[in-house]
């Protein structure tokens, strides 16, 4: 990591804090929809979609940020 | 074993109407999705264009941060708007009526209401969307702690409405005869 650069660790500290926001958001989410959703099948499946896309993204950003470093 | 709509539905119970908020307002509320989704888009094609700072060197790689995570944040309000749509429900029983509430994520609220305690039941529809699409409030009052039921911008308030009286004056024949009430089809809406 490129510590010369404090406005990196700034940007770094800001991605994960909010990263970890939306990972706890999304696991409330996804607790809300299994726990009182009545079709427990579409409820998974729409979760698992879900997962699908907010990993690949997380996955991207986190590329992005280490290209950054 | 029936799949309960909530958790004291009884085997003996006949549900009559499931009622979900109007598809016209989760249109809206995607529409307003798609605005913020459109703006990324046009952001991301003629932002080169107006603001090439922002897309060379490092600046580039903090936008492309920026909207990585931008990314997310619809992703997430998406599942939200679903999941409010989906688990926002009332239904419509021989018994009672249950007003299944999700406010928000951190908010699930159960209210039931007999149908002996109803004493008043309203339907309004207003609005020009309410008007095209017919759908708008059916209010409920009570006899109980709960002064009033509100549906909001349900589907066929009058139709909802109508069968609320039905139900009750049913339920007042019954009690007054002791007959028992004939079953009626389950309806979606």
């Amino acid at each position: 990591m490129n510590t010369a650069n404090p406005i990196n660790i700034v940007i770094t500290a800001i991605y994960y804090i909010i990263v970890a926001v939306l990972a706890l958001l999304s696991l409330f989410s996804v607790y809300v929809l299994m726990r009182y959703g009545r079709n427990k099948l579409l409820g998974a499946i729409v979760c698992v979609l879900y997962a699908l896309f907010f990993l690949t993204l997380l996955q991207q950003s986190h590329l992005a940020l280490i290209a950054l470093q | 074993m029936t799949n309960r709509l909530f958790p004291s539905q009884l085997d003996t119970e006949t549900i009559f109407l499931v009622v979900r908020e109007h598809w016209a307002r989760l249109v809206l509320k995607l529409l307003i999705w798609l605005i913020l989704a459109l703006a990324l888009v046009l952001f991301e094609k003629y932002g080169p264009n107006f603001v090439p700072a922002l897309f060379t060197g490092s600046a580039a790689t903090i936008t492309t941060l920026f909207t990585q995570v931008y990314t997310m944040f619809l992703v997430l309000a998406l599942l939200i708007i679903w999941i409010l749509y989906y688990l926002n429900i009332q239904v419509i029983t021989s018994l009672r009526i249950v007003d299944i509430s999700q406010d928000g994520l951190f908010s699930h609220t159960v209210s039931e209401l007999h149908i002996d305690k109803i004493e008043d039941v309203t339907s309004e529809v207003a609005g020009i969307l309410g008007t095209i699409f017919d759908y708008g409030m059916v209010y409920i009052q009570t006899a109980g702690k709960t002064e009033r039921f509100e549906f909001s911008n349900v589907p066929h308030p009058s139709k909802i409405e109508k069968t609320v009286l039905t139900l009750y004056e049913k339920n007042s024949n019954f009690a007054k005869e002791g007959n028992e009430s004939d079953p009626e089809q389950l309806t979606h809406t």
